[in-house]
C-alpha cells in the first residue's frame, strides 16, 4: 500500500515553507517587542515606587493594569518584569545545554564507567519531577536566582547529554572504522568538528522548548515565594503577592499570569518553528 | 514468560532504583553547606540540641555507618520528627499522601478522558475544527502555567459558583473529590497537551492502518471496533508516557497545592523547605521517589497487560 | 445480472495537502462467479489503489470517486486478503476472537457460535490445531500461518467475491504456493469469484482465467489469460512480457526504458507514449478507450490492428 502512494509526488513546498516562518517571525517579533517596552520600561519609570494613596485601584486609563496594595501600578511592574523573566529563561535554557554538552562528551569518550555513572544519573534525574527536585536544591543553597539557576542546570541537562554523546558514538564507529585513514589522530578537534555541528539543530531545538519550560518554572518558583524576593518585579511572585487578593482585586493575578502566558506563547511558537524545520 | 514472573522480575528490578533514591534523600541533606547536624536540628535549635541530635543520629560517625543507620530506621518507618517535635515524619508524610494520592489519580484520570476525547475528535476529521483546537492545545496549552490556571479557575468557577470549596481537607469522601476536582482539573489540563500530541498521531495511524480498514468494511461492529481495535491500539505508544505524565503531575502538585491550599506533600515540601525542616523535606523526597518508580512499574506492567507483544521481556 | 462483481467508471482520487490527483481513471471489470481475474502492472501502476477502492480500504486522504459504480451479484459480499498479514490483523486480538468478530458481525450470531465457527474456519484454510492456533497472537504464527488466518477472516464475511492484494508478496517462496494453492481450491470449492491484483505473470498465468493489465492509472488490455500472455496486443503488454521472460531466463533483463508518469501529471492522449517503440503523433492526442481489435481483443492500443505484423 505505502509502495502505490510513495510513488505519487509530495505536494510543493512553497506553501509549506512560508507557514512554518511565519511562526518564527511571529514568536521572536512577540519576544523582542516585550523586551525593547521593557528596557524602556525600566529606564523611565520606577516599578518599586509605592504610592499608598493609590491603593487596589481596578484598570482604568491612568492605571491600564490597576494598582496593587502598594499602590505601584501594575502595568509598569508587569512590563519590567520583562527583563527578568525573559532574559533569565533564555540563560536558564543554556546552562543545561553547556553542561549538558559537556557531560555528553564525557560520557562519549570518558570510558565505560563515566558513561555508565552519566547515564544512570541522567536516568534518574530525568524520572523525577522538575519542581521537586528544584525546591530541594532551594532548600540546599537557599532561595533565590542562584537556586533556581542551578537547579535548572542540574535537572535539564539530560537530553542535551544523551544527544551529544550518540554523535559521539557515531564519530568513534567512523573512527574505528577509518582508523588506518586517520591514522589515529580522530582526536578531539575533529570529533568536535563533526560532533557539535551535527547536534547543534536539535540543540537548538531543545533550547527554545527548554525556555518555556525555565519561564514556568521560574515563575512558579517564586509564585511559591521560594524565588526572587520581593519588591523585584517578577510575574510569579507577583501572582503570590496577589492572591491575598483575588476575590476583590482580579487584576493582580490575571495581568501578570497574562504576560507568562504571551511570552510563553512566543518562546512556543520559535520552538514550533524550529521543530518543524529541523524535520525537513 | 508468564504474567506473574513478569510483574516479579519488575519488582525486584524496581529494588535498586528506590535504594538510589534513599541514597540520594540521604545525601541531600549533607550537601547543605555547614554542619549537617544543625541542618537537621533546625535555625533555632539550641547548641545542647545539636549535640544530642549529632549523638543521636551517629553524625560523627563514618558516612557509610550513617547511611546504614539511616535506612535501618527508615525500614522501621523511623523518619524522624518535625521540627518542632510534635510529629512524626511518617505521619505527616502519610497524611499527605493521601491527598496528593487522591489528587493525582483524579487528575491523571481527567487527563485521559480529556486527552482521548480531544484526540478523537481531532484524528476522525483531519484539518477540522477539533483538530486545529487538539494542534493548537497541544502546543499552546504548555505554554500556560499551572499556577495561574488554577487562580482563573479559582475566580470563574469556585468563587462565583460556591460549589468547589477552596482549601482544608474534609473527612468525609465525597466532600474530598468535590475539593479535588478544580486541583485535578487544572493539573490534567496542564499535563493533556503532551498526551493528545501522541495520541492522536497514533490514532491517525491506527486509523488508516489495514486491520482497521478491514474490520470495518467487513462489518464489525462500531462500538468492537473502537475500542478493540482503534483505542486499544492507539493507546499502546502513548502509555509510557504516561508514566512521564505521572512523574510531572507529581510534581505539578507542589505547585497546585499551594494554590488551592491542599495540605498534600507538595504543600508540606514547600512549607518545610521555607521553615528549614529536614526531616520532613527527607521523608518528602524519599516517598515522592519511591511513588515515582512504583509509577513506571506500574506502566511498565500496564503496558504488558494491554500489549501481548511486550510480554516478551 | 450474472457477474459475481462489476465495476465501471473507477477513479481514484489522491489528496495530499492541498493537492489532488486521480491515480486511477476509467477502470472496469467483471468477474464471473468461481472465476479468476488477474489484475497485472508495475508499482505505481494504480492496481493496488483500484482493489482498495473496489473493497473500500481506501487510507484517510484517499477517495473513490463518485460516479464509480460497483455491482455484485444480489446479497453478494466483498471481502480482502491483505499483502502484508501482520498489518491486517489487529496485534493485540487473538485471532480466533478477530475472526469470530466477523463472524459475529455477518450472521448475528452468538459469541460461542462465533468461536466455533472461526475454528472450522481455521480448518478450512488448511491450518492445523486450529483450537490451539485461534488463542495466539498474531506475532506469534510464522507467515504462511498469519495469511491463512487473513483468509479465514476474509472467508467469516462470507464473500462472493476475494479481492487479493498480492498475497504472497511478503511470503517466503515456499509457502507461496501453498497459499496459492488454497486461494485455488476456495474458489473451486465455494464457487467465489476472485480478482488477484500482482506484478507476477508466472501467478497470473497458473491461477487466474483471464487478467487486466494496468498501467498509469488505465486498463490497457485485457483478455484470457492464455490469450494475452501468448500474443499480447498492446505494445506495454509486450514490453512486459518481454521484460519477464529476460528475467526469468537471466539473459541480461531487458527492462522497459523509461519511467512511469507522475499521476500529478498524466499525458494526454496514451500514457504510455512517451516509452513506447511504436508511438506516432496521433497516439498522443487519442482519448483513452479500451476497445476490441479486428483479432477480437480488447485492449487500448489504438494502432494494435496495424502492429499485428510486427508483433512475431
Amino acid at each position: 500500500m505505502t509502495g502505490a502512494i510513495a510513488m505519487l509526488r509530495l505536494p510543493r513546498k512553497k506553501r509549506a515553507v512560508r507557514h512554518r516562518s511565519s511562526k518564527l517571525w511571529t514568536g521572536t517579533s512577540i519576544l523582542a517587542a516585550m523586551l525593547v517596552v521593557g528596557v524602556i520600561v525600566n529606564l523611565t519609570a520606577d516599578p518599586i515606587a509605592q504610592d499608598l494613596t493609590q491603593r487596589l485601584i481596578p484598570p482604568s486609563l491612568a492605571h491600564p493594569f490597576g494598582t496593587d496594595e502598594l499602590g505601584r501600578s501594575v502595568l509598569i511592574r508587569a512590563l519590567a518584569a520583562t527583563t527578568l523573566d525573559v532574559p533569565l529563561a533564555i540563560g536558564a535554557a543554556l546552562l543545561p545545554a553547556i553542561l549538558g554538552t559537556l557531560l555528553g562528551l564525557l560520557a562519549g569518550y570518558g570510558g565505560r564507567i563515566a558513561d555508565t555513572v552519566v547515564m544512570r544519573l541522567g536516568d534518574m534525574l530525568q524520572a523525577f519531577p522538575s519542581y521537586v527536585l528544584m525546591i530541594v536544591v532551594v532548600f540546599i543553597i537557599g532561595p533565590g536566582i542562584n537556586a533556581f539557576l542551578i537547579a535548572i542546570a542540574t535537572i535539564n541537562w539530560v537530553a542535551y547529554a544523551r544527544l551529544v554523546r550518540s554523535q559521539v558514538l557515531v564519530i568513534r564507529e567512523m573512527d574505528y572504522v577509518h582508523a588506518a585513514r586517520i591514522g589515529g589522530l580522530g582526536g578531539a578537534r575533529v570529533a568536535l568538528r563533526h560532533v557539535l555541528p551535527n547536534a547543534l539543530p536539535q540543540v537548538i531545538v531543545y533550547l527554545a522548548a527548554d525556555a518555556v519550560l525555565a519561564l514556568i518554572l521560574l515563575s512558579g518558583l517564586s509564585f511559591l515565594g521560594l524565588g526572587v524576593a520581593s519588591p523585584t518585579p517578577e510575574w510569579g511572585l507577583m501572582i503570590n503577592q496577589g492572591r491575598l487578593f483575588v476575590q476583590s482585586a482580579w487584576w493582580l493575578t490575571v495581568f501578570p499570569g497574562l504576560m507568562i502566558v504571551i511570552a510563553a506563547a512566543g518562546f512556543s511558537l520559535i520552538s514550533d518553528a524550529l521543530d518543524d524545520w529541523s524535520r525537513v | 514468560m508468564t504474567q506473574l514472573k513478569f510483574i516479579a522480575l519488575r519488582l525486584v528490578q524496581a529494588v535498586p532504583s528506590i535504594l538510589a533514591v534513599s541514597v540520594v534523600s540521604f545525601l541531600m541533606l549533607r550537601l547543605v553547606p555547614g554542619d549537617p547536624a544543625r541542618v537537621l536540628a533546625g535555625p533555632r535549635a539550641s547548641d545542647a540540641t545539636i549535640a544530642q541530635v549529632r549523638a543521636s543520629m551517629g553524625l560523627d560517625q563514618p558516612l557509610v555507618t550513617q547511611y546504614l543507620l539511616y535506612l535501618g530506621r527508615a525500614i522501621n518507618g523511623d523518619f524522624g520528627v518535625n521540627l518542632t517535635g510534635s510529629s512524626p515524619v511518617l505521619e505527616i508524610v502519610g497524611n499527605g499522601a493521601v491527598v496528593t494520592g487522591t489528587l493525582a489519580i483524579v487528575a491523571l484520570i481527567f487527563t485521559v478522558i480529556i486527552s482521548l476525547t480531544l484526540a478523537l475528535l481531532a484524528a476522525r476529521r483531519p484539518e477540522g475544527i477539533a483538530d486545529h483546537i487538539a494542534r493548537v492545545y497541544s502546543v499552546g496549552g504548555l505554554a500556560l502555567p499551572s499556577f495561574w490556571v488554577a487562580l482563573m479557575l479559582i475566580v470563574l468557577v469556585a468563587l462565583p459558583t460556591g460549589w468547589f470549596p477552596v482549601g482544608g481537607w474534609p473527612t468525609d469522601f465525597g466532600a474530598r473529590l468535590n475539593a479535588v476536582f478544580l486541583p485535578a482539573l487544572t493539573l490534567a489540563l496542564s499535563l493533556s497537551p503532551i498526551l493528545v500530541r501522541s495520541l492522536r498521531s497514533s490514532l491517525l495511524e491506527v486509523f488508516g492502518s489495514d486491520y482497521v480498514l478491514s474490520a470495518r468494511s467487513i462489518g464489525v461492529g462500531k462500538r468492537r471496533l473502537l475500542w478493540s481495535y482503534v483505542v486499544r491500539n492507539a493507546l499502546l505508544p502513548s502509555i509510557p508516557l504516561v508514566a512521564v505524565i505521572v512523574g510531572f503531575l507529581l510534581g505539578g502538585t507542589v505547585v497546585v497545592e499551594s494554590a488551592y491550599n491542599l495540605p498534600g506533600l507538595g504543600q508540606i515540601l514547600v512549607g518545610a523547605v521555607s521553615n528549614r525542616d529536614a526531616n520532613v523535606v527527607q521523608g518528602i523526597v524519599l516517598t515522592l521517589g519511591t511513588m515515582i518508580i512504583l509509577v513506571y512499574l506500574l506502566a511498565d506492567v500496564l503496558l504488558s497487560l494491554v500489549d501481548p507483544r511486550a510480554r516478551q521481556s | 445480472m450474472s457477474a459475481a462483481l462489476d465495476v465501471t467508471g473507477l477513479q481514484v482520487e489522491v489528496r495530499r495537502g492541498h493537492d489532488r490527483m486521480l491515480a486511477v481513471t476509467d477502470v472496469a471489470f467483471a468477474v464471473e462467479p468461481g472465476e479468476a481475474l488477474g489484475i497485472v502492472g508495475e508499482s505505481g501502476s494504480g492496481k493496488s489503489l483500484s482493489l482498495r477502492a473496489v473493497a473500500g480500504v481506501l487510507p484517510p486522504g484517499v477517495t473513490r470517486s463518485a460516479n464509480s459504480l460497483i455491482t455484485g451479484a444480489d446479497g453478494g459480499r466483498m471481502a480482502m486478503v491483505f499483502q502484508e498479514p501482520l498489518a491486517a490483523l489487529n496485534p493485540t486480538r487473538r485471532i480466533g476472537e478477530a475472526i469470530a468478530d466477523v463472524v459475529q458481525a455477518a450472521r448475528r450470531c452468538s459469541r460461542g457460535e462465533a468461536r466455533a465457527a472461526a475454528i472450522d474456519l481455521l480448518t478450512e484454510v488448511g491450518m492445523s490445531d486450529p483450537v490451539r492456533r485461534a488463542k495466539m497472537w498474531p506475532h506469534e504464527l510464522s507467515g504462511g500461518l498469519r495469511q491463512r488466518a487473513v483468509i479465514a477472516m476474509a472467508l467469516a464475511h462470507e464473500p462472493s467475491v476475494l479481492l487479493c492484494d498480492e498475497p504472497t508478496t511478503a511470503l517466503d517462496v515456499t509457502v507461496q504456493d501453498q497459499i496459492l494453492g488454497l486461494l485455488d481450491r476456495l474458489r473451486r470449492e465455494r464457487n467465489v469469484a476472485l480478482v488477484f491484483v500482482t506484478h507476477d505473470l508466472a501467478v497470473v498465468a497458473t491461477l487466474c482465467q483471464r487478467l487486466a493489465v494496468m498501467y498509469a492509472g488505465q486498463i490497457i488490455e485485457t483478455g484470457n489469460t492464455s490469450e494475452v500472455l501468448r500474443a499480447p496486443r498492446h505494445p506495454y503488454t509486450m514490453a512486459l512480457l518481454e521484460a519477464s521472460r529476460t528475467r526469468t531466463s537471466a539473459e541480461g533483463a531487458r527492462p522497459i526504458g523509461g519511467n512511469p508518469p507522475d499521476p500529478a501529471a498524466f499525458p494526454a492522449g496514451c500514457r504510455f507514449a512517451p516509452r513506447c517503440p511504436f508511438a506516432r503523433e496521433k497516439c498522443r492526442q487519442a482519448p483513452y478507450s479500451l476497445r476490441t481489435d479486428s483479432a477480437g481483443r480488447p485492449n487500448a492500443c489504438i494502432r494494435s490492428d496495424e502492429l499485428i505484423e510486427v508483433a512475431a
